[in-house]
């Protein structure tokens, strides 16, 4: 099902804004926040560490788990 | 050098959303004092899987921070090698591949075997195919 509102320009960018900056469509995005739901899904992402020796590159919300084969999927691209 | 460190386990250890990432760290955190490396195959993979949207989502990188991620895990107190293979690659050996995915795990061992050690992988089944050539 389809629903419409009104926003400014300035809204609609900042929504789509936050929505892309947790990996989310726009829909998804709003309707996680209108319903409340998986609240953690809309924390700041972990940051990166970058330690010589040691480095742990966060993963970005809604990124998917990666196992073995789809790195051999992504680097047979 | 005492370990060679196959693909999926360096990414895994350096890329939290990888599903291995907590024993992969450990793993390759473990071995390192004793002598380490990556064959250039591994580090440009690395770096194409760090650049890539499909793997990283909304967090691909940048070339320029790909590279300084692979190459700020190559550096600190025990420095990782970069191996680059000397020989072609051995026919005999990657004749015993079953499908096309063995060929590149298979000539990560050669070059693990060329230079005089051990490939570090997760892989089981590689492991069981190579177990002279694994860890």
């Amino acid at each position: 099902m389809t629903l419409t509102f009104k926003t400014t320009a300035a809204q609609a960018r900042a929504l789509r804004r936050a929505a892309r900056a947790r990996g989310m469509t726009l829909s998804e995005y709003l309707r996680r926040v209108a319903l409340g739901k998986e609240l953690d899904a809309l924390a700041p992402a972990p940051a990166s560490d970058l330690s010589p020796g040691r480095v742990v590159i966060a993963a970005a919300p809604g990124a998917p788990t990666v196992d073995k084969a789809m790195i051999e999927a992504a680097l047979a691209d | 050098m005492r370990h060679l460190i196959d693909t999926d386990l360096f990414f895994a250890a350096i890329y939290a959303g990888h599903g291995n990432h907590v024993l992969a760290r450990r793993r390759l955190d473990e071995v390192k004092a004793a002598g380490w490396g990556i064959a250039a195959e591994t580090y440009l993979a690395a770096v194409r899987l760090l650049m890539n949207p499909v793997i990283m989502a909304s967090g691909a990188l940048s070339a320029e921070r790909a590279l300084e991620a692979v190459e700020s895990e190559l550096a600190g107190e025990h420095p990782g090698r970069v191996v680059l293979a000397v020989t072609r690659p051995d026919r005999k050996m990657l004749a015993r591949a079953k499908g096309h995915r063995q060929i590149m795990d298979f000539w990560l061992v050669q070059i693990a075997r060329e230079s005089g050690v051990r490939l570090l992988t997760h892989d089981a089944a590689l492991r069981k195919h190579w177990p002279r050539d694994t860890a």
